[in-house]
């Protein structure tokens, strides 16, 4: 019934994403809850987007990018992003060696596959843009030389919601680069009870190595070839369209509350975290739920309030919803 | 000798004679007396010192027999050459108890002209029904002192004042308010008459168009018209499941005031599940969307009795969900006022 290809497709991607399940599960024995944080790793992961992470402290934000890395085998640096920091601390730097009689390269810790950049609006703004740059280019240069970083190359940065004095907000084309932003809160009372059980035992439980870094290269390009159907890329350009010109979808309530809408790289990254939602959900096609399910991490930091929103008490999350609700699902 | 020879008859004729002349002048003139003693004209001024061009009261009454035609003076809007009727305002009459009848009539009055200024006495009249002789009878005259305002001389000479503006009145301003707003409201009607001819909205004009179908006879009128286009016979699966989950999902937006068009298959499902729907009937709804998802997202071809099977599931559907006859009236009166069809 399905067409040819597509179906081919299908298999496909239930044989290429059966170590999703094998994921999840060992990320479940030192994660408890947290299932929207551990599914968005993975997109993240699979179509090569980085993730800004919003979170009160305690989250398990460490711990899941940290047990994430051991899984898939893959390096992992944690920076913790204090005022004085500086972009050679970040990058690398040249260091005078009197043995050699030359200078000689010091990476830096961002020469890793996962990076934890821990707090990331507390540096200030020339070292977010020299992580940034890396993140965007996926290269460093040091001196005369340029650095290619290791793939898979998968930034986590974390923001604090509750603590804004001293702190350097992200720029809006800076912010744009992160694939999705997540919001993460409170597990609920069983998970906290789990939680607590786990740690007052004396082993904390350990995840195996289960995957290589080239398994992760080759799901993403399966991820690539998931069907998205020209339909769809209609439903995604609406949404988009809508969050910058919101009177054309009936939205008037909106208008004047907006001030910058999604960017081309929304509807972009819209499409390829939806493919990489149906990958995990072990699909070969997208479906309109795929991109109601990713809409608001894509596109949570891509909407800018007006100071009427903000003086309303209008979210972005209240905006994303109601384009849900009134751009027609095909 | 002369002898007088007196004629006793004669004496005692001529004697009455004298007697009824003399009668009779007597009644005369006791009745002119009453007469001309009943009608009487008065004048009255408020006061005899004004000032050039300051307006006092002039009352004039008049009595006369009841009945009577009169001979009122000030005919014209000026008294003397200059004593001037500023305003004449409306006269009183009143009956009087001895059968006389007052006119009391006063007037507004100026003068321009300084120094003593007369009215002269003012001649009424009357005539009775029946008599061909008219009675007059005069006022008084009045004097009235008009002065010149005191100059100072020793003061500086300034230059005249222009005139003063008189406010206006309401009844001035009237006829201009209704023009203007004339001129509004015609602005008004060609605005919102233009406005709803922009967005296609004339009630009046598009009154047939308006008219919507119920929700039921909508979806069942759509699914048979997508039956006879025979769409999935010449290799249009997919808009053939497009447009057939696009009436089935109008039909549940308008018959259950679910958001379906702007839902994905799995949220239509878990919102029409709390309502009284048939499982058998609703199970088969499921199988048919998702059926259209793959075919819409997938590029999926069902078989040939797949495809006229969802279009029959969507039918049983439609029926099975259709509002009873007593909901439908009810409906029907909503659909009258509903003006934005969709369809």
């Amino acid at each position: 019934m399905i067409h040819t290809d597509i179906k081919e497709l299908n298999e496909k991607i239930q044989r290429e994403s059966a170590f999703v399940d094998i994921l999840r599960l060992e990320m479940n024995k030192v994660i408890v809850g947290q299932k929207h944080m551990v599914d968005r790793l993975m997109i993240g992961l699979l179509s090569n987007g980085h993730i800004l992470l919003e979170g009160v402290p305690g989250l398990a934000k460490t711990l899941a990018i940290k047990s994430l890395a051991n899984i898939i085998d893959a390096r992992f640096s944690r920076i913790q992003f204090t005022p004085d920091l500086l972009p050679a601390d970040l990058l690398g730097t040249l260091i005078y060696s009197q043995k050699k009689e030359e200078f000689i390269v010091r990476k830096g810790p961002i020469f890793a596959n996962f990076i934890l950049a821990d707090e990331i609006n507390r540096s200030p703004a020339k070292v977010q843009s020299a992580l940034l740059e890396a993140m965007q280019e996926r290269q460093v240069t040091i001196g005369d030389t340029t650095y290619k970083l290791d793939e898979p190359f998968l930034v986590l940065a974390t923001q604090n919601p509750i603590e804004q004095e001293g702190t350097y907000p992200l720029p809006e084309a800076q912010i744009d680069r992160f694939m999705l932003k997540v919001v993460i809160s409170y597990p609920d009372k069983e998970e906290e009870k789990m939680i607590l059980r786990q740690n007052i035992q004396n082993e904390f439980p350990k995840t195996s190595t289960i995957l290589k870094p080239a398994d992760i290269m080759n799901a993403r390009a399966v991820v690539r070839e998931v069907y998205l159907d020209e339909k769809i890329e209609n439903y995604i350009t609406d949404i988009v369209f809508a969050s910058r010109y919101p009177e054309k979808y009936k939205l008037e309530r909106f208008t004047g509350m907006i001030s910058y809408g999604g960017s081309p790289r929304a509807s972009i990254n819209l499409a390829l975290a939806s493919k990489a939602y149906a990958f995990i959900k072990r699909r070969g096609y997208v479906i309109p739920e795929d991109v109601r399910a990713i809409a608001h991490d894509v596109m949570r930091h891509r909407i800018g309030l007006s100071y009427e929103a903000e003086a309303e008490n209008i979210t972005t999350e209240e905006i994303i919803n109601a384009i849900l609700n009134a751009v027609e699902v095909p | 000798m002369i002898y007088y020879k007196f004629d006793v008859n004669m004496m005692r004729e001529t004697y009455m004679k004298n007697f009824l002349i003399r009668l009779l002048v007597l009644i005369f003139c006791l009745w002119t007396g009453v007469v001309m003693a009943q009608s009487r004209a008065d004048i009255r001024i408020d006061t005899t010192q004004i000032r050039t061009g300051e307006q006092i009261s002039l009352l004039l009454e008049y009595r006369f027999p009841k009945g009577s035609k009169i001979d009122w003076p000030l005919k014209a809007d000026t008294i003397t050459k200059t004593i001037e009727i500023v305003r004449k305002l409306k006269a009183d009459t009143i009956t009087n108890s001895d059968g006389l009848t007052s006119i009391r009539q006063r007037y507004i009055i100026t003068s321009f002209d300084s120094g003593p200024q007369v009215i002269p006495p003012l001649r009424f009249g009357y005539l009775m029904q029946g008599d061909s002789t008219a009675m007059y009878t005069e006022t008084e005259a009045a004097l009235i002192m008009v002065n010149t305002p005191e100059v100072d001389t020793t003061q500086v000479i300034k230059a005249i004042k222009s005139p003063l503006s008189a406010p206006l009145s309401f009844w001035e301003l009237l006829p201009w308010l209704i023009r203007i707003w004339s001129f509004i409201g015609l602005v008004l009607i060609v605005f919102v008459i233009y406005y709803y001819y922009k967005k296609g909205r004339l009630p009046l004009l598009n009154q047939n168009k308006n008219v919507r179908l119920p929700a039921d006879d909508e979806a069942m009128l759509g699914l048979e018209n997508l039956r006879l286009k025979k769409l999935w016979q010449n290799g249009y699966y997919k808009l053939y499941f497009s447009e057939m989950t696009d009436i089935i999902r109008l039909y549940i937006e308008r018959r259950f005031d679910v958001m379906a068009v702007e839902m994905t298959t799995e949220e239509i499902m878990t919102n029409i599940k709390p309502l009284s729907i048939n499982k058998e009937v609703s199970s088969k709804l499921h199988e048919v969307l998702q059926l259209a998802d793959l075919v819409k997202f997938a590029k999926a071809e069902p078989m040939p009795l797949e495809s006229d099977l969802s279009l029959q599931h969507c039918i049983d559907f439609v029926k099975e969900t259709a509002p009873s006859p007593e909901d439908s009236k009810e409906e029907e009166t909503e659909n009258k006022t509903d003006k934005n069809p969709k369809l």
